[in-house]
């Protein structure tokens, strides 16, 4: 049950999405966000959608994977829209009870459904091909600037970095234990709140002593590579401009240009 | 013999639907009579680990049955905490779901968890420390213990719920050949003492064949081979063609044996291999004479 979470998982790939320059990524993915929420015709609405299945497309992740990153937000989307759907005001469609729907509601709704959708499965798209890694790197390096400000950038990266690589590991480590203690007759999925909070000191004990203890190891481990924070440090993978990156930094201009195109050209629906 | 435990060809794959899962554990059927000491052998990701798991309810099969005298374990309404009390299983690497603040308190934990009386629990506890030789720090913390001592509370604390079936995955594991040899006579004496079912896990022939009266080795999640230790010793290149070796005394004396046949090769350390050769030389040069 544990092990259905799925925090930024990375699927392994070579597209060119993959190769993209992480911090690159990144930036187009709010670029891409700015974009959608600016876009007020169908046709800049319908142009930015067809954009991201495009990009993912391309990006060779089974659609399976996009289903299942929507799902939790699914409740969402439909609270939303069903809210803005009474609650905006404008031609009346349908009247039940005390309730109208507007034809402008009705639009709203159905936009708004898009581009939380296209939000999420972009921001999706960003952790399903850029490794955990790749990404505190890339967050790094967009905040580098804040280093004049005498933020510790880097070792807030490192600290993400390490959070990271340590969660799939804890959660195997808390599988374990709780496997171990349900052996002792330990009854962790029943009974009352007050009892099931009690089961938990078995496993949360050695979960603490056993994530302490990888900690003080890991900390050693570190120091003995002599790490001494950012200062001075140099990268194993030094970024370069790749002709993938120019591509993408093109069609994103290109597709600001269609989305201000369409603003100006046609009625805003919204 | 009456089987205490059986398995009737059991599937289990981890994360299914994922492209490129393998089943851990595929087709497995067995049958566990009581009393017996069954050695489960296979190199690493054999799905040691995970077959045994079935065997207390741990893990779902995805295909097949498990039987826990007769009764299917999975059936609605089976209790699934009393098969625990009955078959106790000690992790690979125990000693580190310690958690009480004395080791009195961690080994009752089991025995507690049954809703024993007290004096039946007190017992318990000291009953199973004396057995694996922790009598000595009952009463300190078990994070103050070393990786050993600790490791001897974790099996403890299993032993105190005196399972009808005791299995354990890799009890020797990152111990020293004294510790060893203690971890296997103290599950020896659980043995003989309680008459207990025993099923050890281990990727080391040499450190079961003294122990064990049956051999299971698992390959790729399957029975590659089930029977008594000489008989699967026999088929020591085929075991080794899958990553296993049977112990260096042995498999001298099995080439030994091709040239001379009464040679009794079922000795895994060298004092007996010695005193089987011994005896073949001494009826030899009787011939001679
Ligand atoms: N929690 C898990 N999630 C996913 N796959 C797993 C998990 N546990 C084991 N596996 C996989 O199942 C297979 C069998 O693993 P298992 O732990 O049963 O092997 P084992 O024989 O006990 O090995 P070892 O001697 O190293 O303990 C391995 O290929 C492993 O990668
Ligand atoms: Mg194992």
């Amino acid at each position: 049950m544990l092990k259905d979470i799925t925090i930024g998982q990375y699927i392994y790939g070579s597209s060119p999405i993959h190769r993209m320059d992480p911090m690159l990524k990144l930036i187009f993915v709010i670029a891409y966000v700015v974009l959608l929420f600016s876009a007020s015709t169908t046709a800049g609405i319908v142009g930015a959608v067809a954009f991201s299945l495009i990009i993912y497309k391309i990006s060779g992740i089974p659609i399976k994977l996009i289903a299942k990153s929507l799902k939790p937000i699914v409740p969402v989307v439909v609270f939303t829209a069903v809210i803005n759907m009474f609650f905006i005001p404008g031609d009346p469609l349908i009247t039940i009870w005390k309730l109208t729907i507007s034809r402008q509601g009705l639009f709203y709704a159905v936009i708004l459904s898009f581009r939380i959708t296209c939000l999420i499965s972009a921001s999706s798209l960003l952790t399903y091909t850029t490794s955990p890694i790749q990404l505190t790197d890339a967050i790094e390096r967009l905040l580098s600037p804040l280093k004049k400000l005498k933020m510790p950038v880097h070792e807030l990266a490192m600290m993400m970095s390490i959070a990271l690589r340590f969660i799939p590991s804890l959660i195997e480590e808390t599988d374990k234990i709780m496997s171990a203690q349900k052996s002792r007759g330990a009854s962790l999925d029943s009974g009352k709140l007050r009892e099931k909070v009690k089961a938990l000191v078995p496993v949360l004990v050695p979960l603490f002593v056993s994530a302490f203890r990888r900690a003080d190891e890991l900390a050693l481990a570190m120091e003995c590579r002599c790490y001494r924070g950012g200062e001075g440090r140099t990268r194993l993978h030094e970024s370069h401009f790749s002709s993938v990156d120019a591509f993408g930094t093109a069609v994103l201009v290109l597709m600001f240009g269609y989305v201000i195109a369409t603003n100006c050209l046609f009625e805003a629906v919204i | 013999m009456s089987a205490v435990l059986r398995a009737e060809n059991i599937s289990y794959t981890y994360n299914p639907g994922i492209p490129g899962s393998k089943p851990a554990v595929d087709g497995v059927s067995l049958e566990i009579g009581e009393g017996e000491f069954i050695a489960v052998i296979g190199h690493t990701g054999s799905g040691k680990s995970t077959l045994i798991q079935h065997f207390n309810g741990l893990l779902r099969p995805q295909k097949g049955r498990v039987l826990f005298d007769g009764q299917d374990i999975w059936a609605k309404g089976y209790d699934l905490r009393a098969l625990r009390f009955g078959v106790g299983l000690v992790f690979q690497y125990p000693e580190y779901q310690l958690f009480e603040e004395t080791v009195y308190k961690d080994i009752a934990f089991g025995p507690t968890n049954m809703s024993l009386s007290e004096q039946e629990i007190h017992r318990r506890v000291l009953d199973a420390a004396g057995f694996v030789g922790a009598g000595q720090y009952l009463d300190s913390s078990p994070f103050e213990l070393s990786g050993g001592e600790k490791r001897r509370v974790a099996i403890a604390g299993v032993l105190a719920m005196e399972p009808r079936v005791l299995i354990l995955d890799e009890p020797a594991a990152g111990l020293d050949p004294r510790g060893k040899k203690a971890a296997f006579e103290l599950i020896k004496n659980y043995h003989e003492s309680k008459g207990a079912t025993v099923i050890v896990v281990s990727h080391s022939m040499e450190d079961v064949a003294e122990y064990a009266k049956r051999v299971i080795v698992i390959n790729r999640g399957q029975v590659f081979c089930d029977g008594s230790v000489p008989e699967v010793f026999k088929r020591a290149r085929e075991l080794s063609d899958i990553g296993l070796s049977i112990p260096a005394v042995t498999s001298i004396l099995l080439r030994l044996k091709e040239g001379c046949p009464e040679l009794n090769a079922s000795c895994y350390d060298i004092t007996s291999a010695a005193d089987a050769i011994a005896a073949v030389m001494k009826e030899r040069g009787a011939a001679l004479c």
